[in-house]
């Protein structure tokens, strides 16, 4: 599983945050739009273009599943949830991230000019 | 307003991609009530657009009948294996790259300047039949043709005799099969050719039918002269206007079969690149006398000696003049010039 997930590394900001969204709770289309501009403070806003076609892909690549329309959903909207593969992936990416954040601080710590 | 359009957008992405998303789409479209986040959708839909037909493989699977028909055995069928097309942008791609690819073969060939390996016949002759043939080597009993490749493709003189054939009309249409040589069947023949090139269907052919394109403004008389020197600087013009009076009348393209051996000097029963090429002496001493012989008699006289026209050259006129009689005739001169190139 690990070394199906590094082959999908590093991870674009959109299948970032559409695998980001759909950590919490399976969401449909317009629900991930939503979640994502939540999460990024309105700073990242998806249009359903994009958003779709990276849907699209990461269901080819099976990061993401269709479940279909809600039962009580009278609408026209699907509903997707994250795979055991993406979940694994999102794992790893938030594992890079986390080594590029912690080398990042070491670095910008050892620049620090010290205090005489 | 913009629905509509925002519409046909979803309607002409990949039928796959719209039949999948295209109600969500249009359901986020109508939920967004801001008319500036709808201009926004409207720019999505148009680079989903680009991205779906260029950089995406359609997933549409292609309706593959359940049996292959055998009752028609004469109609070809063909099917393929894979389910996915491939992406315009990898046709695209392809075309583009084979483009490139044919290019710079063509660009290698034609700097390679006959160093190139002697693969492709149609690279190194602009036509398969345009290859040197040994004609002593055929003979009328033998069935096959033997073709033998000279050392060194397109040697110069072939390639001086080529571009000598394309610019001359009159050896363009008498070299019918394009190989630089004028067989015995092709003198023989010259007649039908030669009266497809009189133009105006007055049963002769003038300097203009035969090439000559004088080319800027001159006053009549010299141009005249020109066409004269022009008949007679091109052997095998010169061979066919027999009376040289600058043009080749009815009798002479009857008689053209005879006038053109009149060329063969090697009596080889053809006339070769080396037979029909002009020679520069004689090109010079044409040039010469269309220039100063006003009374076309083919000397030049004192008079025509002492013209303005003669000034630049006149040392080289009196040089000429071998008996010193005060007239060049064309024999002096072109013995002269002929000194003069060596």
């Amino acid at each position: 599983m690990k070394e199906d997930a590094a082959h999908f590394l590093p991870l674009a900001a959109a299948p970032l945050h559409i695998l980001l969204a759909l950590a919490g709770e399976n969401l449909h289309g317009y629900g991930i739009m939503q979640e994502v501009a939540r999460q990024s403070d309105g700073r990242y806003k998806l249009g359903p273009g994009t958003l779709y076609d990276n849907l699209q892909r990461m269901m080819e690549q099976g990061l993401v599943e269709e479940l279909g329309r809600s039962d009580g959903d009278e609408s026209r909207r699907r509903y997707y949830r994250l795979s055991a593969l993406g979940r694994g992936v999102l794992t790893a990416e938030i594992s890079r991230l986390e080594g590029v954040v912690r080398d990042g601080r070491t670095r910008l710590n050892a620049g620090k000019p010290r205090r005489a | 307003m913009f629905r509509p359009c925002y519409l046909m957008l979803l309607r002409i992405h990949p039928r796959g991609f719209r039949d999948r998303f295209a109600e969500e789409m249009l359901e986020i479209y109508d939920n967004t009530g801001n008319a500036g986040m709808r201009l926004g959708l409207f720019l999505d839909a148009i680079v989903s657009l680009g991205r779906q037909w260029l950089f995406r493989p359609r997933t549409a699977p292609q309706a593959a009948p359940a049996a292959i028909p055998t009752n028609a055995p004469s109609i070809p069928s063909f099917f393929t294996f894979d389910s996915v097309s491939p992406r315009r942008s990898a046709l695209t791609h392809g075309a583009l790259l084979t483009v490139l690819c044919f290019a710079g073969i063509n660009f290698a060939i034609s700097r390679a300047n006959g160093q190139f390996p002697r693969l492709i016949i149609g690279a190194l002759y602009p036509r398969p039949h345009v290859l040197p043939v040994e004609r002593s080597s055929i003979q009328e009993s033998e069935p096959t043709t033997r073709v033998k490749v000279n050392p060194v493709p397109m040697d110069p003189l072939f390639r001086l005799a080529d571009i000598y054939f394309k610019a001359i009309p009159v050896l363009k249409v008498l070299d019918s099969d394009g190989d630089r040589i004028l067989s015995a069947r092709e003198m023989d023949s010259a007649r039908l050719p030669l009266t497809m090139l009189d133009a105006d269907r007055d049963g002769r052919l003038t300097a203009e039918e035969c090439g000559f394109s004088p080319g800027g403004r001159f006053d009549e008389q010299f141009k005249a002269r020109m066409r004269a020197g022009f008949m007679r600087m091109n052997p095998v013009l010169a061979a066919l206007d027999s009376d040289h009076n600058g043009e080749i009348s009815a009798s002479e393209i009857e008689a053209s079969a005879v006038s053109l051996r009149s060329l063969d000097k090697n009596g080889d029963g053809s006339i070769s690149p080396a037979e029909v090429l002009p020679n520069a002496g004689d090109n010079r001493t044409a040039l010469i006398m269309s220039r100063l012989d006003r009374d076309g008699d083919l000397r030049i006289s004192r008079q025509e000696l002492q013209s303005e026209r003669a000034g630049p050259i006149r040392e080289m006129l009196e040089r000429a003049d071998q008996n010193r009689d005060g007239v060049v005739t064309a024999l002096e001169l072109r013995i002269e010039v002929g000194r003069s190139l060596r």
